[in-house]
């Protein structure tokens, strides 16, 4: 990725495979791609993959014969092209990057080091950590083998509080031309923190107006608080949230919750060391407390997802409570959270 | 059917491994040079279909 202009060809740089379809000038038409925290291909249909290709190409005829003034050269009534970067930029304008790494850099790279240097320049907010949102944090369950047909709308939701429906086709959001559902995501990413709302073209069928009759029908979302937040423990880039956790640990095995006389289900996730002057012994924990609660949530997860739990809750100074099994003693320790702070100039 | 026809005219591949690389060279219509992909696309007005791959 070294040379590679990462402000045209954005992508989520934790994913390990995206495509873009675009014209000779290399404005782009779609983009395709994208995971979650289920399978790398979950989100991915060859269905759905085919039918991005077959509106990019619809897209790149109507934009020929709009430039050659055709028989078919009428206005388009959505945008063509996703909007276009103000300017280029290589992973190597990364000052971080470019210092301190050798050698190809790879796409999770990218975004490792975008965080970092963040935490440098001292301008680092957790909301960087949440990048391409998922619409179903709106309530939109996109079709996968569609790709950007409406499947289901969550009960109280903002997609239902907007009077979104099952099978609408979603063809645009705020400013970006929608031919798949990582369009959507990208056009959800990019729109500004402070956004407060966000505005959906659908096309719906009507069907008092014949099988084939669509409306186009402009749609307001309202964007709750935390409407970007996601699971982080699939994300490479989240090994490197600098905070000073402080120690290492892993889940118990069945055996070993029998051998604790804890509960088959449940969190349970056993210290195996502890660094000084981390967040860990500032906490109080010991090497060998088995963590059971994090502020009374006992749901069995990893490690990671642990952490990643902890990242969308908690702000650095917010306080953390722990729930920890102690030479079978409970107890409850509690402190503040690390502030976003490191001294590394490398990722892993 | 489109969609196999955009496969096989209009597709370029960025990938990190030179090996691989060199392997869709070999393949009609796979190219690793983004600017000689585009410049052909202008020529013939196709469009262009590119792939990254993280190939750790």
């Amino acid at each position: 990725m070294n040379r590679v202009d990462i402000a045209r060809f954005e992508f989520d740089f934790d994913t390990t495979w995206a495509a873009f379809f675009t014209d000779s000038k290399l404005r782009i038409y779609s983009r395709y791609g994208g995971r979650d925290e289920h399978e790398p291909e979950s989100r991915l249909s060859k269905s759905s993959l085919l039918q991005t290709m077959r509106e990019s190409l619809d897209a790149h005829k109507l934009a020929r014969a709009t430039v050659t003034g055709g028989a078919e050269a009428v206005p388009p009534a959505a945008p063509i092209w996703h909007p276009e970067p103000i300017s280029s930029t290589t992973p190597l304008d990364i000052p971080l990057l470019k210092k301190s790494h050798n050698g190809c850099v790879h796409c999770h790279q990218i975004r490792e080091y975008s965080l970092l240097q963040a935490y440098h320049d001292k301008r680092f907010q957790r909301e960087m950590l949440f990048t391409y949102p998922l619409p179903e944090s709106l309530g939109i369950e996109v079709d996968r083998v569609h790709g950007h047909r409406v499947a289901k709308v969550g009960d109280g939701s903002p997609a239902a509080d907007a009077k979104l429906s099952s099978g609408d086709i979603i063809t645009r959001c705020a400013e970006v031309p929608i031919r798949s559902d990582l369009d959507l995501r990208w056009a959800l990413h990019r729109l500004p923190p402070t956004s407060k709302r966000v505005t959906l073209l659908v096309e719906r069928q009507m069907s008092n107006l014949g099988d084939s009759a669509a409306r186009s029908t402009e749609i307001v979302l309202s964007l709750p608080n935390g409407w970007r937040q996601s699971e982080l423990s699939w994300r490479k880039s989240s090994r490197s949230v600098p905070s000073d956790w402080g120690f290492r640990g892993a889940a118990l095995a069945k055996f070993e919750r029998r051998e604790a006389n804890l509960p088959e289900s449940g969190l349970a996730i056993r210290v195996l060391s502890i660094k000084p002057r981390g967040f860990a012994q500032a906490l109080g924990l010991h090497k060998g407390d088995v963590i059971t609660g994090l502020a009374g949530d006992t749901r069995e997860r990893s490690l990671d997802r642990l952490r990643s739990d902890m990242l969308r809750r908690f702000a650095p100074g917010d306080e953390v409570r722990l729930t920890v099994l102690r030479s079978e003693q409970t107890l409850e320790l509690s402190g503040k959270f690390p502030a976003w702070f490191t001294e590394e100039t490398t990722v892993p | 059917m489109r969609g196999a026809a955009w496969i096989a005219f209009l597709i370029i591949c960025v990938v990190t491994l030179r090996q691989r690389s060199v392997a869709q060279d070999s393949i009609p219509g796979w190219h690793s040079n983004l600017e000689e992909a585009r410049k052909l696309a202008e020529s013939t007005g196709k469009p262009l279909f590119i792939t990254f791959r993280c190939v750790r």
